[in-house]
């Protein structure tokens, strides 16, 4: 069969025929609910102008009070101040690695080194936000940063240690905890807003927070989904084994991955399975939902687990391919973006497949010790941690290296906004990384 | 098109399309339904094509009309009625399906055995072995995910380039290009599940 004919085939099966015809009635259904519908107006005609905004007296008082407040802002002896910006764990619910950027151009120079009182695991990463930067470490210790200078703003202890990177929602910072609590602080003051016990159990997973709800999971395999506001508990599954590693979610559906091996895809509203799959031994990494697929890295500390990539229909779970390291490391994908899907190895190296069959793009190594978190893509450039103790920068398109900056301690997930790059270390240390155009301080001020 | 619906025959009386348009913005009900009752039956195909479902597709064209008409008068470039129309007929028809989904804890396939509503007046034209490979296609196209199959049908049955698809699907041309080389591969996965 010619790919014409096949091409045929298709059309011919998936086509409503020309003799599909609207019913009858529909017409007539359409223009009676149009008959009673206001239209959207604010647009006029100026001539040659084209369309403009209609210029209601609201309109006039809005644009004069816009106007007014530049004069005021420009007229001001304060610079200006830096964008609004929030960074996410992994780039946001979907956990592609899509980072806000922009991303530094050229290698970055230190702009501010800062040393907390615990570690900040690789599996956590600073938020950034409307010039402040957040971080939690395993002091338990929580804590907003000046993004531009790196000074303490604000700290609160919550007497636990914190390991997975938090959520921001409006005006709250949320966090799990090692005694098993989510609780939300106040990015004002650090104030506590809310507290709720999810069990006893050690919550090491990072937070997903999606259309206002937070999800997490914790040690004794129960996840659980609470109302962002209040703290309130909307739903509870229980999902077979610990949760280590943030849920992903697109689409009304949150994807988690249990030590043991068990995925579950979980309705985000009701928490009820629309499938699972086992996945063997091991934990599974933090997913990556793509259009039709979820991927997952798989055999997480299981020395004889399968340890790749798999990617998983998003409709019923089933395995569409697998992707082993040649080494039989494991590896876990970050990032997704420009077509391609990328996975970090134990191995040191870089994968870059084709989502759609799982075939190796191109591989490239960056480290001769394991790579740590990749999560960070600004545009045709991927960032990524390695436990050699350094931050790269590598061309997303070929692979090919574009710098390295080396920290103390091995790094966390680098959130990317700004020209800048913010991440912790596991001996504590936060740094901002920064654009040589927008200039630096000296380390620690 | 409007013209013609209009007077039966085109006579230098009947008001352009452009003019129809500038009336139905300026919010003349009755040129709007000039515009868009000859577009009724084209858009029904494309909506029960994405649906897989006669009472879906209905709605889907029902809310989609209201919904130009409440917006027609932002629309600048008026010469892209048309593919701004699909797009909004394309938006409404995946609000339907990703509505129906929540409302239902676990996924319903469309065109299940002992779904009526599916595929009601498809016809396959053809004999032997073609007609059950167009089955087994229509069978398939079913499993796949409602964002799958609206690139299908943009592509086989709209017939439309990939730059018309990526402004109506508000994507870059390269994302469709490659969307659209996994949704001919996811078909082909469901179809081999489908000769299972």
């Amino acid at each position: 069969m010619t790919m014409n004919d096949r091409d045929a085939l298709i059309k011919l099966a998936i086509s409503a025929p020309r003799t599909v015809e609207a019913p009858a009635d529909l017409g007539e259904a359409i223009f009676r609910q149009i008959r009673v519908t206001k239209q959207e107006r604010g647009l006029v005609r100026l001539g040659r102008l084209g369309w403009v905004r209609r210029l209601t007296p609201a309109l006039v008082t809005v644009a004069l009070l816009v106007l007014l407040a530049l004069v005021v802002i420009a007229i001001g002896s304060r610079p200006p101040q830096r964008p609004h910006l929030l960074s996410e764990y992994h780039g946001g619910p979907d956990r592609t690695g899509i980072m806000v950027g922009p991303g530094p151009r050229g290698v970055p120079v230190l702009a501010w080194d800062v040393t907390r009182p615990g570690p900040l695991p690789f599996t956590t990463m600073p938020l950034v936000q409307d010039g402040r930067v957040y971080v939690a470490d395993g002091s338990g210790t929580v804590a907003a940063l000046d993004a531009a200078t790196g000074r303490t703003l604000w700290e609160y202890s919550t007497g636990s240690p914190a390991r997975g990177a938090p959520a921001l929602l409006r005006d709250l910072l949320i966090l799990g905890t090692d005694a098993g609590h989510v609780i939300a602080l106040s990015i004002a003051d650090g104030a506590p807003a809310w507290d709720q016990a999810i069990g006893s159990a050690p919550i090491s997973a990072s937070v997903l927070e999606a259309d206002g709800q937070i999800y997490v999971g914790n040690a004794d395999g129960t996840f659980v989904a609470l109302d962002g506001r209040t703290g309130a508990r909307l739903w509870a599954a229980d999902v077979g084994g610990s949760v280590t590693r943030g849920a992903a979610l697109a689409d009304g559906v949150v994807y988690v991955g249990a030590t043991g091996g068990r995925f579950s895809a979980l309705d985000a509203t009701t928490g009820r399975d629309r499938w699972r799959v086992e996945l063997g031994p091991g934990e599974e990494g933090t997913p990556v939902v793509g259009p039709g697929a979820v991927f997952v890295g798989r055999g997480l500390l299981a020395p004889d687990g399968p340890h790749d990539v798999v990617a998983l229909d998003r409709a019923d779970g089933t395995t569409r391919w697998t992707f082993p390291a040649p080494s039989g490391r494991q590896v876990l994908p970050g990032a997704l973006a420009n077509g391609l899907l990328y996975g970090v190895s134990d191995d040191g190296s870089i994968y870059a497949l084709d989502p759609a069959s799982g075939v190796l793009q191109w591989t490239v190594a960056a480290a001769a010790a394991q790579l740590g978190t990749l999560g960070a893509i600004v545009g045709n450039v991927l960032y990524v941690t390695t436990a050699d103790r350094n931050v790269q920068a590598f061309d997303a398109t070929t692979g090919a290296h574009l710098w390295t900056v080396d920290v103390v301690g091995v790094p966390t997930q680098a959130a990317v906004v700004d020209g800048s790059l913010f991440l912790g270390t596991s001996l504590g240390h936060v740094y901002a990384l920064r654009d040589p155009a927008l200039g630096s301080t000296p380390a620690g001020s | 098109m409007g013209a013609a619906v209009i007077a039966g025959a085109r006579s230098s009386t009947a008001p352009t399309p452009e003019l129809l348009l500038e009336r139905a913005a300026a919010g003349d009900v009755e040129a709007f339904d000039v515009l868009i009752r000859p577009r009724l039956d084209k858009l029904f195909r494309m909506a029960i094509a994405i649906t897989r479902s006669e009472a879906d597709a209905r709605d889907a064209v029902q809310e989609a009309c209201v919904s130009a008409w409440r917006q027609l008068p932002k629309l600048r470039d008026r010469d892209r009625f048309d593919s701004w129309l699909a797009q909004i007929l394309v938006n409404a028809c995946r609000a339907h399906l990703r509505r129906q989904r929540r409302t239902n804890v676990r996924e319903i396939r469309v065109g299940e055995p002992g779904d009526e509503s599916m595929s009601a007046g498809f016809s396959t034209g053809g004999h032997g072995e073609q007609i059950a490979e167009v089955e087994a296609i229509r069978r398939a196209f079913d499993r796949l995910d409602p964002d799958v199959r609206t690139l299908l049908v943009l592509h086989y049955q709209e017939e439309q380039p990939l730059a018309d698809i990526a402004r109506t699907l508000g994507a870059p041309v390269g994302t469709i290009k490659w969307r659209l080389s996994n949704a001919r591969k996811a078909l082909d996965r469901a179809l081999k599940v489908e000769r299972r």
